[in-house]
């Protein structure tokens, strides 16, 4: 048996995920209840969580968690039974624990233990605001939980409390105490299931009590080669020995420990407290299968590449498939080995599919540390700040965002540093007391967009003119637009949260350069500042119209497309070394887009007959662009075009249809950008 | 006399090698299974001294055919076949009662070593 | 124990690409034709979604072209989240490559420069180039890779 009799990986996953969740209640607990202090659901479920909290952390041995989060459990009990009231450094000790415990749990999830965080001083703190006892140090744990130990016969590791009972008491049945050395030969690609292979029939035949490395939660492979484990037994010693003939583990060494030796194990245990709470976790059900799963972007990869494995795995298939075929008869084979080809092939395709499903994320995972960060940066200040929040399910690719999380901290605190007033300047401008800064994301036309407003001072335009040196017939609108030119900030003292400036400049090249997006603000003067992004989805999904040209299919994003015309020749005119389309009396660019893409080509067009023509609009300008058909409009789900393909970057991107037809996306942003550079001139 | 074997794996191509490589050796494929299903009725049927079972079958996977022949006869001799990153998979399979596994592309030694030293037991 | 490779034949030398740099081989089959690309990109490939473009090594090392013909292989190389199609001759087989037995060529191995081979290998009947694949997929159009 094992010393838990549960399976300890599993419930350290189960631990950790359901934590978590305790945390982000209690965080948003304690939200409220600074709202509302004598709210008695809140300080209840509080008193709930941290007891949860506490039981947990305690069963897997993290002691110094399980003791914070008693502590916690503690004050709560008194405010509960009202001995207790909340004050505001109390408030803030409490905030400062929970944090703490986040931290804590946090560390262990990536395999560190608790013990490495220091606790005394939040805990002390905690004791003395709530007239506590600050209570017993919490033990020191000394087996590292995530790092494989050498037990050599020089440096034991110590036996935890309960292990040194199983040998007092496997003494006492008569039992004999052994040692055992095996390795796993070299040539095993994987040791740890090797291992468990021994592991397990030792464990089904006798008693086993420590295993170095530990076997219950998988560390590094490869420290797997060697393995030993403490055991009892009443079985002779071959029987054991035989136990571990499995096939690729060598030398198994039993050693049977004397008396001496085992008096020394037992000394060197460490005293206090036992780990008692093996038993049943009170009541609360363990969670099962949630509908979502935390997944960590290393395992994607890893899948990525069993996927990209298994195509190899195919091709040898194949090549077999191959030899097979060149070898007369066999055609029964021959068309079974075909067949599973294929569908390895489809299969694999289909995973890559699923696998692209996963990296969508809802925007929540960046959104949701905004109200603490708020909560916090406002009670420094001494603002009172109202956040909302909107459209927090709205779905990004995980990889946008992380770049997306600085950025988008660094606009809020702009916000609340700078761009909200104190209450009383606030009173004065008759504007209500509390601050509002909204977020909210949502999906247009192919980008996801992600808004930042406050209704604060606004942006002093007179200064950033004068800072950037803007020429006076510039707009106010466009004069804004310069906070994202590099090196700029229009406050003149440093605060401790801003550190050098404003730093928006900063934040826009974050923005354009690692996100290929866009950002620009609107402000007005006295009522507030907005700043929006703009960022394309690695997914895309683009509207668009497909038209033909010369036999191949290229899209328009319809979103660019102004109207679809009927060109004649008597609409189309020539200026200097271009044509253009007379729309509605005003001139637009025409370029035949059979010249653009081809090369220029010898035959006229016969007067009589009228093209097809898209007249398309950007910022910078517009252009009709003539094709041959106007087939049909489309969602395509646009994917990047490798550089052999675009060398002339008139393409945006490419997208497969169904029937496996290849479309290239045009560029119209870039097309009109050539035109207006002369690019086109003769086409 | 022969050891019995069932083999169990979706792909024809590894069942051959499989056979090719136990009957060289004097073992008696007494049957082949393409699905967890068919292995499950296979066992069933045939009562093989030994299953060397792929638990990367697509429909109904090799994990829970495995589950079932163990219901069915809780002293059946299982090696898996798995792939490499299956060491939670693998680790169910150990603790459900398999004898061993092997970890494909397998060389035909480890096969025989792993059937032979799991039928000694 | 040593790296594996994809050996491949190009004319009538033999090259190897790192096996971990391959994410798949696949048939000529469905090439899809695309303009206005340099002569060397054979058009394209749909591979699980994704048009990759094909860069037919024949043509990119200056060599004849020749009818394709049920050996050739498309392989698919991929570097974070690039991916090129590479058509060659044929594959001839995944070797197991002691990294002692590779020497590093500063001279120019049958013709190609230096900058794009890794090294080269003496197999039991042929000598192999590895390449660097990505140099030779990312050089300019209009430099040569052989001389």
């Amino acid at each position: 048996m094992s010393f838990t009799g549960l399976d300890d990986k599993k419930l350290l996953r189960a631990f950790l995920e359901e934590s978590e969740e305790l945390v982000e209640k209690l965080n948003d607990n304690l939200l409220q209840l600074e709202k509302e202090a004598g709210n008695a659901d809140s300080i209840n479920e509080v008193f709930r969580l941290t007891h949860s909290l506490k039981s947990e952390s305690a069963l897997l041995g993290f002691t110094h968690l399980s003791e914070l989060a008693h502590r916690l459990e503690d004050v709560f009990d008194s405010i509960r039974a009202e001995t207790l009231t909340l004050s505001r450094p109390l408030m803030d000790a409490i905030f400062s624990a929970a944090d703490l415990i986040h931290e804590i749990i946090s560390r262990i999830s990536i395999g560190q233990i608790d013990a490495q965080i220091e606790t005394r001083t939040v805990i002390e703190e905690l004791a003395q605001l709530a007239g506590l006892e600050p209570g017993a140090e919490p033990e020191e744990p000394s087996e590292a939980s995530s790092t494989g130990n050498d037990v050599s016969d020089s440096g034991q590791v110590p036996l935890k409390p309960f292990q040194r009972s199983q040998i007092i008491e496997a003494r006492e049945r008569g039992e004999k105490i052994y040692m055992l050395h095996i390795r796993v030969s070299e040539e095993a690609e994987i040791k740890y299931p090797r291992a468990y292979l021994v592991f397990n029939n030792l464990e089904l035949i006798t008693n086993v009590i420590q295993t170095s490395p530990i076997m219950t939660i998988p560390q590094e492979d490869r420290l797997y080669e060697r393995l030993s484990i403490l055991l009892s037994s009443e079985l002779p010693a071959e029987r054991i020995t035989a136990a571990c003939a499995v096939d690729l583990i060598e030398e198994p060494q039993l050693e049977a420990l004397d008396q001496a030796r085992i008096d020394e194990l037992l000394s060197s245990s460490e005293t206090g407290e036992q780990v008692t709470l093996r038993t049943s976790r009170s009541g609360r059900s363990a969670r099962i299968e949630s509908t979502s799963v935390r997944v960590d972007t290393n395992k994607l990869n890893e899948i990525w590449q069993l996927v990209g494995e298994l195509t190899i795995y195919k091709a040898q298939l194949s090549q077999l498939h191959d030899r097979l075929s060149r070898q007369r008869g066999n055609e029964s084979i021959k068309g079974e080995v075909e067949r599973a080809s294929d569908s390895l092939e489809r299969i694999t395709a289909e995973m890559q599919q699923a696998i692209m499903g996963t990296r969508m994320v809802p925007i929540a995972v960046l959104f949701n540390k905004f109200p603490r960060l708020v909560r916090d940066l406002s009670r420094k200040l001494g603002k009172n700040v109202e956040l909302e929040i909107h459209g927090k399910d709205t779905e990004i690719d995980r990889t946008i965002v992380e770049v997306l999380s600085d950025p988008l901290t660094h606009i809020i605190r702009n916000s609340l540093d700078h761009g909200l007033e104190e209450p009383e300047e606030r009173r004065q401008r008759n504007k209500a007391e509390a601050g509002r800064i909204a977020i909210s994301a949502q999906q247009q036309g192919g980008k996801i967009v992600i808004e930042v407003s406050d209704d604060g001072r606004g942006l002093d335009v007179g200064k950033i003119r004068k800072k950037a040196g803007i020429a006076a017939d510039v707009s106010d609108e466009e004069a804004v637009q310069y906070i994202f030119s590099p090196g700029f900030s229009t406050k003149e003292g440093v605060t401790d949260l801003s550190g050098r400036g404003v730093g928006m400049d900063v934040v826009a090249t974050r923005i354009r350069e690692d996100l290929k997006g866009e950002v620009e603000v609107r402000s007005e003067s006295g009522s507030g500042t907005l700043i929006r992004i703009l960022l394309p989805l690695t997914l895309t999904i683009l509207h668009s119209l497909v038209i033909s040209c010369a036999g191949y299919y290229y899209a328009i994003p319809v979103q660019d497309i102004k109207e679809t015309v009927k060109v004649s020749a008597q609409n189309i005119g020539i200026e200097g070394a271009s044509e253009y389309y007379d729309y509605e009396g005003q001139k637009v660019a025409l370029l035949r887009l059979d010249s653009v893409l081809f090369g220029p080509t010898d035959e006229n067009t016969p007067a009589a007959q009228e093209n097809n023509g898209v007249v398309v609009e950007q910022r910078r300008g517009s252009v009709c662009l003539l094709v041959d058909e106007l087939v049909e409009e489309e969602d395509l789900v646009i994917k990047p075009i490798s550089d052999l393909l675009n060398h002339r970057r008139l393409f945006s991107g490419v997208t497969v249809l169904g029937d496996g037809r290849i479309i290239f996306i045009l560029d119209t942003a870039r097309i009109i950008e050539i035109i207006e550079t002369g690019g086109f001139d003769g086409i | 006399m022969a050891f019995r074997v069932l083999l169990a794996d979706d792909l024809y191509f590894m069942r051959m090698v499989q056979k090719e490589v136990l009957e060289a050796k004097g073992f008696q494929i007494v049957g082949e299974a393409s699905t967890g299903t068919e292995a499950i009725a296979k066992y069933k049927e045939l009562r093989p001294d030994i299953v060397v079972l792929d638990i990367t079958m697509p429909e109904m996977n090799g994990l829970e055919a495995m589950k079932r022949i163990f219901a069915l006869d809780p002293d059946a001799k299982i090696i898996i076949c798995s792939a490499i990153g299956q060491q939670n998979l693998i680790v169910n399979a150990i603790n459900a009662g398999i004898k061993d596994f092997i970890v494909k592309p397998f060389k035909p030694e480890r096969l025989l070593s792993a059937i032979n030293k799991a039928l000694q037991g | 124990m040593g790296e594996k490779y994809v050996v491949f034949r190009v004319g009538e030398g033999h090259y190897s690409i790192p096996l971990g740099e391959v994410s798949q081989i696949m048939r000529y089959e469905n090439v899809r034709d695309v303009p206005t690309t340099p002569s060397f990109v054979d058009g394209v490939i749909n591979v699980g979604g994704d048009v990759v473009p094909i860069v037919n090594l024949r043509t990119r090392f200056s060599l004849e072209s020749t009818e394709v013909s049920r050996k050739n292989r498309i392989i698919i190389v991929q570097k974070q989240d690039i991916r090129y199609g590479v058509l060659v001759d044929s594959v001839r087989e995944i070797l197991d490559l002691d990294q002692d037995s590779v020497a590093a060529e500063a001279a120019s191995v049958f013709g190609m420069k230096p900058e794009f081979v890794r090294g080269i290998a003496k197999i039991q009947d042929y000598l192999l180039v590895l390449l660097d694949i990505f140099k030779v997929l990312s050089a300019s159009p209009d430099i040569p890779i052989k001389e």
